[in-house]
């Protein structure tokens, strides 16, 4: 009996612990964000403040960090990324699993490659590149690289294509169909779930980068979510209160995912790690 | 007949690959070439030629501390990812026996993956902070001679980073491992049971040897992670007081020092010692498939 309760009470310590670890600095982020100035200096971090309905900091940090702007730079930034990498990602793993070509082993070992060399680092060899080709400064440069540069998609695709009967095809094609009709009525649609992981693995992945916009959008109205917070913090080093309702404010989109879609994002981030 | 269906397959491979390859070759592999020709050049980024100079490059990184020393630094963030892995399996096995509120504990360690790197960045720049909410946590428990400059004195800021790194990056493991372990088939336990195994011994002789592939490709992952890691220090110290990582120096040496060619021979360096790793880690999955 003994023995029982001790092991339920290390197990539910333990486990009450690693929630207190991860919870703990959020909290105080989150009753920080609702302080006023004087508040904040002279109470500690912990201490819940005496007004939770003080928007005034989510307001300034929504104006003054011209989140807004943010935002929407990340929306398109989404849009373009993760669409693209539905499309190129299926087109490209549905010739390589259905054909034999006489450059497949070629393009195949090209894929491997970039995924081998971290994305962050090939930037060194991209810079000048996006300069040359005029795509500095413009909301083109992080989409080219997150659907040229990132590949992680052809190889989720490739993963689902393999469980895909090739019956399947030669059923279509007996009924007269043509590749592109079998792509886009059959093997699309039976897709599905592997277009789910890629476009959440994407979104998370594009969402949250902070140094590819950092490097090729310096411009002022080239803001992303991430770099809006970096660029705010700068010049705002003191106003903490403000800040930690910006950080809040750039949590929430993945927040609101996150609760719906948590199944799914288990799965997915499963998927996205063994290739 | 036979002609006019690999005419038609060629024209839908062709159209198929046109557009991903043109980006897959100017946006990935393009960029590596350059790497390549850059680190065997003193260029500087600007100017129109490139002087060619051999390997020097090479040896000045493979024979000056100042660039080697911060790989010590990678092995923080190398045994950083160790710790997670024992936590993360810690609390997948634990987690897959009955516990009360699991989904709860499940959504809980899977959330801070979710948050972007600036976010848990500037979320720990403020809780580290000299009087912030952990130098009040230690007041509060009686600790407040250990209180120090945790983001900024050079004897602790790397282990701060390696923590924050941990916070961060568990739930991604977790989350794998938790899958894997429910993948161990049932009959497995049985049997254990039944030969009256331990806890322990269930963990040692059933549920490790079950999750061995995942746990391999999950440490060669963590390994990669350990070397590119460059965001947290890039965005909490500027890579200030001892924390530079060679990314980081990497990414440093090339846009704020202009010393395009050096840098490239850095990231060729360390592409290198990933592809290694990599290598290893297919030679991993060989294996598995012989058995």
């Amino acid at each position: 009996m003994i023995k029982k309760v001790m092991i339920s009470l290390l197990k539910y310590g333990s486990l009450l612990l690693w929630s207190f670890i991860i919870f703990f600095p959020l909290i105080t982020l989150f009753f920080g964000s609702f302080k006023t100035y004087d508040e904040f200096v002279n109470t500690a971090g912990m201490v819940p403040t005496e007004n939770f309905l003080n928007f005034d900091n989510y307001i300034r940090a929504f104006n003054e960090g011209k989140m807004l702007m943010g935002f929407t730079n990340t929306f398109i930034l989404l849009l373009f990324g993760v669409g693209g990498s539905i499309i190129i990602g299926s087109m490209v793993a549905y010739i390589i699993n259905r054909f034999d070509f006489k450059f497949k082993k070629t393009i195949l070992f090209a894929y491997l490659l970039v995924s081998i060399v971290p994305l962050e680092i090939s930037q060194v060899g991209t810079f000048k590149l996006m300069h040359k080709l005029g795509l500095y400064n413009t909301l083109l440069a992080p989409i080219v690289i997150y659907i040229g540069a990132d590949v992680l998609m052809v190889y989720i695709y490739l993963q689902a294509l393999d469980k895909i009967p090739k019956e399947m095809d030669k059923a279509a094609i007996l009924e007269g169909a043509s590749y592109y009709k079998i792509y886009s009525r059959v093997i699309f649609p039976l897709l599905k779930p592997a277009t789910a992981t890629v476009a959440l693995l994407k979104m998370i992945a594009i969402y949250n980068d902070f140094y590819i916009p950092y490097l090729y959008m310096p411009g002022e109205k080239m803001n992303t979510v991430s770099t809006t917070i970096y660029r705010f913090v700068g010049p705002n080093q003191t106003d903490w209160h403000v800040i930690s309702a910006a950080i809040l404010i750039s949590m929430i989109p993945m927040l609101i995912l996150f609760f719906m879609l948590q199944k799914y994002i288990y799965q997915g981030i499963t998927a996205g790690s063994i290739r | 007949m036979l002609s006019n269906k690999t005419k038609k397959e060629r024209q839908l491979i062709g159209c198929f690959l046109f557009c991903p390859l043109l980006l897959l070759f100017t946006f990935g592999i393009y960029p590596i070439f350059a790497l390549i020709e850059y680190s065997f050049t003193s260029w500087n980024g600007l100017s129109p030629v490139k002087t060619y100079v051999g390997f020097s490059n090479y040896i000045k990184i493979l024979t000056d501390p100042v660039y080697l020393k911060v790989f010590f630094n990678s092995l923080i963030y190398f045994i950083a990812g160790f710790i997670q892995i024992v936590i993360a399996l810690f609390f997948a096995i634990l987690l897959s026996t009955k516990v009360k509120g699991k989904n709860f504990f499940k959504a809980t360690f899977v959330f801070p993956c979710l948050i972007s790197g600036m976010a848990v960045a500037m979320l720990f720049r403020l809780f580290f902070s000299p009087g912030g909410s952990f130098d009040s946590l230690l007041e509060l428990i009686g600790l407040t001679e250990h209180t120090r400059y945790w983001l900024g004195d050079p004897r602790v800021v790397n282990y701060t980073l390696g923590f924050i790194s941990i916070w961060r990056h568990t739930g991604k493991s977790f989350i794998l491992y938790f899958g894997a372990v429910q993948c161990v088939p049932l009959e497995h336990y049985k049997l254990a049971e039944i030969e009256g195994a331990s806890w322990w011994q269930k963990v040692r002789l059933v549920i490790l040897p079950g999750i061995q592939i995942v746990l391999k490709i999950n440490f060669i992952l963590l390994t990669i992670g350990a070397l590119s890691t460059f965001e947290l220090p890039l965005i909490l110290t500027n890579g200030s007081n001892g924390t530079m990582t060679f990314l980081l120096q990497t990414m440093k040496t090339a846009f704020e020092k202009k010393m395009f060619g050096l840098a490239a021979s850095m990231a060729v360096i360390v592409s290198l010692v990933i592809l290694a790793i990599t290598a290893i880690q297919n030679k991993i999955y060989k294996g598995v498939e012989d058995d």
